[in-house]
């Protein structure tokens, strides 16, 4: 709870709530700008980040991606392909200048 | 001189793979980097291929090519598990099929058996650092010769589905190539998305019609503007120059 946490948990527009660890999340500069800022939040809350901007199946496909990335850059093992659905490239490329990851 | 490629990226470690070479390929020097070419006298041609696996992924590499340069072709790039790594013969191995992509010290691209002037033919028996630029996002192959880029060499190679590795052939006696350097990076997601959106939008007007910041359809647009001529094959099944 607080800044100390270890989860994040994103909002998105239509009411979904993303929640994943914190080492993902700064995996993004903004989040971790975000998250790393003078915190408002109370001591007993969760962190939270608002992201009321974006749909929630770009915001799924954004953790999942976060994951990925840490995952994988520190790795040098054989790095898989990250599927991105062409219909989706647009909303995506869009949060992905956003979020800086 | 030219800042290198993939400043911001860290440094990879692989070497050549002992176990998926050419009998006439030696490997020496501390992680088996050095790769030295038909020791004795050559009868053929003969190459070897690198451990990192490159799909999906950006990376720079570079081999101090000492000074015996000369012959009917030394050449380095990238190829899958398919291509042929010993042959008796003096040839352009790497690319002489649809499994390799080569550029010989020639200066001449090889891939599926067909060539084409890239740059200028290697001076003979001086020295050189080539440096290789594989972008698996994009899916493109570029070239560096002593901290020059020439351009991109091939397109395309995001579309293999088979894995890639680094690869040198030579098909002259004792000269030898020096993996001198290896960078990887992480390849970003707006750079991944930008990839998926140049292969249904190909125009800028195309991209007008998008709703889009303007910001960002700057950004789309920028690979656009790269005026390198595409990869045109010059003679079909041409297999020795």
């Amino acid at each position: 709870m607080g800044p100390g946490a270890m989860y994040v948990t994103i909002t998105s527009a239509d009411g979904h709530e993303f929640i994943i660890k914190r080492k993902y999340a700064e995996a993004s500069e903004t989040f971790e700008a975000m998250i790393g800022g003078p915190s408002e939040t109370p001591e007993n809350e969760p962190l939270r980040v608002d992201m009321k901007r974006y749909q929630s199946h770009v915001l799924q496909t954004v953790c999942t991606y976060l994951i990925y990335k840490v995952y994988y850059t520190n790795s040098t093992t054989e790095i898989p392909l990250f599927p991105i659905a062409s219909e989706m490239s647009l909303e995506l490329v869009d949060v992905a200048n956003y979020l800086n990851c | 001189m030219a800042t290198l490629p993939l400043r911001h990226g860290c440094e990879d470690h692989w070497t050549w793979n002992r176990r998926d070479r050419s009998d006439e390929v030696r490997l020496y020097g501390p992680g088996l980097r050095v790769a030295h070419f038909h020791p004795n006298w050559s009868s053929g041609t003969a190459g070897v291929r690198g451990t990192r696996v490159l799909n999906n992924g950006r990376y720079y590499w570079e081999l101090g090519i000492s000074q015996r340069i000369f012959g009917t072709s030394m050449m380095f790039g990238i190829g899958t598990r398919r291509a042929r790594l010993h042959v008796d013969a003096f040839t352009n191995l790497l690319g002489e099929d649809e499994h390799g992509w080569g550029l010989s010290h020639k200066g001449l691209l090889w891939h599926g058996g067909r060539w084409t002037h890239y740059t200028k033919p290697f001076r003979e028996n001086e020295a050189t650092t080539v440096g290789v630029l594989f972008d698996g996002i994009t899916g493109t192959l570029t070239y560096y010769k002593d901290g020059t880029c020439l351009g991109i060499a091939f397109k395309g190679l995001n579309d293999v589905r088979e894995p890639l590795y680094p690869i040198v052939c030579s098909t002259a006696a004792k000269t030898e190539m020096t993996l001198t350097l290896m960078k990887r990076d992480f390849v970003n997601l707006q750079d991944r998305c930008r990839a998926v959106i140049l292969k249904q939008v190909s125009s800028q007007a195309q991209l007008d019609k998008l709703t889009l910041p303007p910001r960002i359809k700057g950004y789309l647009s920028e690979p656009m503007a790269d005026t390198v001529q595409p990869f045109q094959p010059v003679n079909k099944y041409v297999n020795s120059v």
